[in-house]
């Protein structure tokens, strides 16, 4: 057992506690609060007073699965074989010892949900994990294995019509993809579920969770028109949507709000070289935040500067997003998008003993991520 | 009757004694014996050290004839279509390849011929006795088990959509291949080889050898011999040291391909000489073969690096023969030597391991001088 | 709430104009009248013209934003030419030019959807010409499924080398498509609940059966005459209902097109005629067709030509001839009945939408302008500004 105390610990939850302690065991917080005292053969550590946040979770990552700097060895994200992937399994791929790991570890990411990445041909790229992103063998780091279908809409997932005509060349063919391996999966569980013998299929197992809600269809859309259709479709199927990137989506915030659907925003700075960020602002988690829509803000770790949350936050707080929800948009509300929330996104007894020895004010320049433990364990 | 007299043998069961007598008859070991024999036999040689002949488990000796124009003789991978379990090796073998007589003067007189790591699964692996002669005649087993790989091997072999891009491409092939068998087992309505082809693996009649060099291959490869209760070897295995505990509390063996640190492989970087040690001491069933990508003989120049590097050869030997005789199942007949088990072994000049000191072999009860020499009995 | 006071009404059915009050309500028409008095806002029309908002029956508005390059090309799927299972709603982006410039004109509601290159292109959807979300702005989905015969799809797959490469290809690709949706159709009905009689679902047969049904009507692009003959025929075959897009050549055949029922969508016939299947286009085919009894509408193919000409088009056909009470009704209630919307829109009635244009001219007029648009009862457009 570890006994953690002398901090100020920001639960995320349950408000901020001084002089706050935090009893581990096995990994997960045994019990939480202020002055603890330990009965049993303890191991103390003292942090000097300061301030605690649980490990932030990275909503949307490509960490170990596009490994940084080794080249085509390392690009297991994107394959474009089949538009529709979804017996890929993003954990299938996925590299522990990919160094990107420690750099978002550095930024206080201590979960990350990785993803196969959105791409040209890849309309539905396969499963996504929400894993931990320290260790060495990623069976022993996964919190859960399939936490999200991936897929992509709009421009970025379909070839060129007019230079590369292979299909899906328009966004109604990346449309139809979606749609006809619904239509295909609802048959395959219809008749597993009637006992009728068929031929075992991968690909259509891995979407019943998807069939039955138990699993969010997370669709990268930018243009509000894909937006709209990813709506259109989630609705036709009965289907749980989850929304990536969303660049305009300060432009449809009301839609989003009265639709409750989820989204995964950011990266804040991201660039307008593609037309459908033509209308991206910085604004979009604000927006999306005021109108009542649950955001998350993601790092695209892997992909993008992978220790940014920080800086992701505070640009968005900057456009108006308030901080205790920026917090949650990094912690809490990313676990109870992909139901994760019951063993972590905050500090609480039950939860695993994930977080953050900090010092420096949260979203600033001065913001410190010392120690990083997972599970109780330091690991960095 | 033949017997060698006065011999230091590395039986593989024990430490490496003189024995008066190591007799045998048609392609039987018949005595190891302190005593002298009572029955007539052909004295063979006399003060000669005796090891079991080397195996040398997956090449590509054969497939990929040496000293000859590249398309015509080469016979390794297809680069047309990456799913051919159903491919049978053998008839792909040239016997006439220069290869296997270099192999045989080195020592390895037992060959393991299959495909090699561009083909996810690239067909069967077939043991045969280095023996001169069509391979038909020398087949010890023609299907020890078949040849998978993972990694990035199969990344841009060619254009071909059917050559998975990704690690999560393979493993979904793979996976679909496999319950796709179990469907065709249970519903025999209609015949295909390809599928006929793994039904033994999934059976576990016989062993997947998955080529996975990368710790995450090789928990990967781990990950599917659990999902579908299928045997698997490991072949490569530079950082299956990182996953020791699961290869022994699973049973995998390891065949590690030590001269991959001579390739610039990137997914080779952590193999090191001592990973050999390492891995049998974590428990690990560990043998040795060589890089597919080099030539089969390449293998040998690596065990004389090891006995560079401080190893035993006395250790080395135990690899080379008895584990791996234990990984590839032929650990009843051969990889040690013992009354009754196949009479395949080298005989050296002197305790110095070296292939210039094989004085012959001897390949399953039948002597073979080395090139040049008579029989030879020393002084 | 809104009045339209002392504007002169025009009524597609009897093709005159009346002066008349019109009181608007909730986005519909609720009350017409000679003489209406509410407290409510009120636009006086006196001396002004007043039309149902106009259709432009046929349009690839919003799918071709060419103006961001590749990635806002979606008009056709390149890689397939047999694609039923797609859907124009799917791809619409209601922000483009082409809508502002339809506002401003007096267009109110379009057909949008896949284009020509392919054999079957996919389904249209009706929408209005205001809103910012797609599904918000439908009058009707499904409104049509698109194929398309002649040069296009010869082209666009042929000079790769992929079928179809000639016409006869294009026509047996169509009807082996259309057998197998009949074969799919079949299977389904007799399987109806019951799983283990079902054969694997097919997205691209799924697509076709309420075309089979005579639910949804099939709209050809054909210029050149025996390319609607081509189609004619097929029509026949399989007892469906179609509608001809272009029909550039249909004034030579218009007895055929009559006696088939076939309703066809005119234009856009402001053009020399580039591809050699249009050499013979012409403004005069309007008068002829309608003479020979075949019911017509008019089209811009925007933004193929601007939607803002559709007005032109139709003064276009009346000079060459066109009754102008049908002129005015091609681009109003002739494609709602067409596409089977006309509950909605397409005319000034009681119970419709609120889609009205008032000018101080007519759509017929080479000087036309619209001073107030309105849709779904509000004013969306002033020329002197809202």
């Amino acid at each position: 057992m570890k006994l953690f105390k002398n901090a100020v610990i920001n639960t995320v939850t349950s408000g901020v506690i001084t002089n706050g302690s935090i009893l581990v065991e096995n990994g997960l917080i045994k019990d939480i609060g202020k002055d603890i005292k330990c009965d049993f053969d303890c191991e103390i550590i003292d942090l000097e007073g300061k301030t605690i946040y649980p490990g932030f979770i990275d909503g949307h990552s490509h960490l170990g699965l596009n490994e940084r700097a080794i080249g085509k060895v390392g690009q297991d994200g994107h394959d474009e074989t089949f538009p529709a992937a979804p017996e890929l399994r993003a954990f299938d791929g996925i590299n522990p010892h990919d160094d990107a790991f420690d750099i978002a570890i550095r930024g206080g990411i201590t979960t990350a949900i990785i993803s196969p990445s959105s791409g040209i041909g890849a309309v539905i790229a396969g499963t996504m994990s929400a894993v931990k992103t320290k260790g060495d063998c990623i069976d022993e780091m996964i919190v859960d294995s399939f936490v999200g279908m991936r897929g992509t809409m709009g421009p970025s997932a379909k070839f060129p019509a007019l230079i590369m005509p292979k299909f899906p060349s328009s966004r109604t063919s990346v449309s139809a993809v979606i749609r006809e391996l619904l239509l295909k999966s609802k048959q395959y569980m219809l008749k597993k579920e009637a006992g009728i013998k068929q031929a075992y299929m991968i690909s259509f197992e891995n979407m019943i969770p998807v069939l039955k809600q138990e699993v969010p269809l997370v669709i990268h859309a930018n243009l509000k028109e894909d937006i709209f259709t990813a709506i259109r479709i989630a609705k036709e199927y009965n289907v749980k949507l989850v929304l990536l990137f969303v660049a305009e989506g300060h432009l449809v915030a009301k839609d989003l709000a009265k639709e409750g659907i989820d989204c995964l925003v950011g990266p804040v700075y991201q660039g307008h070289t593609r037309p459908e960020y033509r209308y991206h602002s910085k604004k979009v988690a604000a927006e999306l935040a005021k109108h009542g829509v649950r955001i998350s803000l993601i790092a695209n770790s892997g992909n993008g500067k992978s220790d940014s949350i920080n800086v992701q936050a505070a640009l968005a707080i900057a456009q108006g997003l308030d901080e205790k929800t920026a917090l949650k948009a990094i912690t809490i509300n990313v676990a109870k998008i992909f139901n994760l929330d019951k063993c972590v996104g905050s500090l609480e007894v039950g939860k695993h003993a994930d977080f953050l020895v900090t010092e420096g004010r949260i979203f600033s320049r001065d913001f410190l991520i010392g120690d990083v433990y997972i599970l109780g364990e330091k690991v960095n | 009757m033949k017997v060698i007299k006065n011999a230091k043998v590395y039986t593989m069961t024990g430490d490496a004694k003189v024995y008066e007598s190591l007799a045998w008859e048609g392609n039987k070991i018949t005595a190891i014996s302190s005593n002298k024999l009572h029955a007539e036999h052909e004295l063979v040689g006399e003060n000669v050290v005796i090891t079991p002949g080397f195996i040398n488990p997956i090449s590509n000796v054969g497939l990929k004839e040496q000293f000859v124009d590249k398309l015509p003789g080469d016979d390794t991978e297809d680069k047309s279509y990456p799913i051919n379990p159903h491919f049978d090796t053998i008839s792909g073998i040239n016997h006439s390849d220069k290869g296997f007589e270099k192999l045989r003067e080195m020592g390895f007189l037992i060959n393991g011929i299959g495909p090699g790591d561009m083909n996810l699964l690239g067909g069967n692996i077939v043991l045969v006795k280095n023996r001169p002669g069509f391979v038909e005649d020398n087949i010890i087993n023609g299907n020890i088990g078949i040849k998978s790989v993972l990694g990035s091997r199969t990344k841009g072999v060619s254009e071909n959509p059917a050559f998975p891009k990704t690690r999560t491409r393979a493993v979904a092939a793979l996976r679909q291949i496999l319950y796709t068998t179990k469907d065709y087992i249970s519903d025999k309505n209609s015949f295909s080889l390809m599928f006929e082809a793994l039904v033994p693996i999934v059976k576990k009649h016989r062993p997947l050898f998955i080529h996975a060099n990368r710790a995450d291959d090789v928990f990967t490869a781990l990950r599917i011999k659990e999902e579908f209760n299928i045997n698997i070897v490991i072949v490569g295995g530079a950082e299956a040291h990182k996953a020791a505990l699961k290869l022994k509390s699973s049973n995998t063996p390891v065949l590690l391909t030590l001269n991959s640190m001579l390739t610039n492989d990137i997914e080779v970087k952590e193999m090191r000489l001592d990973n050999l040690s390492t891995l049998a001491k974590l428990g690990v069933l560990t043998g040795i073969t060589s890089d597919y990508q080099l030539p089969a003989s390449a293998i040998y120049d690596l065990l004389l690096k090891l006995v560079d590097n401080g190893f035993e050869v006395a250790d080395l030997l135990q690899f080379l023969t008895l584990n791996n005789a234990k990984i590839l199942g032929i650990d009843n007949s051969y990889g040690s030597l013992e009354e009754g088990k196949n009479a395949t072994f080298n005989i050296f000049r002197t305790d110095e391991l070296s292939h210039e000191n094989i004085l012959w072999s001897v390949i399953d009860g039948e002597v073979f001088a080395k090139k040049g020499e008579r029989n030879y009995v020393a002084d | 709430m809104l009045l339209i006071k002392n504007g002169n009404v025009f009524d597609t059915k009897t093709g005159e104009y009346n002066k008349l009050d019109i009181l608007i309500n909730d986005g519909k028409i609720e009350k017409i009248s000679s003489s209406i008095n509410e407290d409510v806002e009120v636009i006086d029309a006196l001396g002004m013209n007043v039309y149902p908002g106009f259709i432009d029956a046929h349009t690839h508005m919003g799918v071709m934003e060419l103006v961001i390059g590749p990635d806002g090309y979606d008009n056709n799927e390149m890689a397939d030419p047999i694609n039923p299972q797609l859907r124009g709603i799917d791809c619409i982006n209601p922000q483009t030019r082409s809508y502002e410039d339809a506002r401003s004109v007096g267009v109110t509601t379009v057909v949008a959807g896949p284009g020509s290159q392919n054999i079957i292109g996919g389904t249209h959807v009706a929408l209005k010409t205001s809103g910012y979300r797609v599904d918000d702005m439908v009058v009707k989905n499904h409104v049509a499924m698109k194929c398309a015969f002649g040069e296009n799809p010869k082209k666009s797959y042929g000079d790769r080398g992929i079928a179809p490469n000639t016409r006869r290809a294009q026509v047996a690709m169509l009807r082996d498509t259309l057998y197998k949706a009949k074969e799919y159709m079949k299977m389904k009905d007799a399987a109806g609940d019951d799983l283990t009689k079902m054969g694997p679902v097919d997205i691209k047969l799924e697509a076709l059966i309420p075309v089979l049904k005579r639910e949804m009507p099939i709209k050809g692009h054909a210029h050149r005459a025996d390319d609607i003959l081509n189609f004619l025929r097929v029509a026949k075959e399989f007892n469906l209902r179609i509608i001809i897009v272009h029909a550039t050549e249909g004034h030579l055949i218009a007895d055929k097109l009559a006696s088939a029922n076939a309703a066809c969508i005119l234009g856009p016939s402001f053009s020399d005629g580039l591809k050699m299947e249009m050499k013979n286009v012409t403004f005069k085919t309007h008068k002829i067709l309608h003479e020979a009894g075949v019911k017509i509408a008019i089209q811009t193919d925007a933004p193929i030509s601007p939607v803002l000409d559709l007005p032109l088009m139709a003064a276009m056909a009346v000079k060459e001839g066109l009754d102008e009470a049908e002129a005015i009704r091609a681009i109003t209630i002739n494609a709602a009945e067409i596409y089977g919307f006309q509950d909605r829109v397409g005319s000034i009635d009681e119970g419709k939408d609120a889609d009205i244009v008032i000018s101080k001219s007519t759509p017929l007029d080479f000087e036309y302008l619209a001073e107030i648009v309105i849709i779904n009862g509000r004013k969306i457009y002033s020329r002197l500004g809202v």
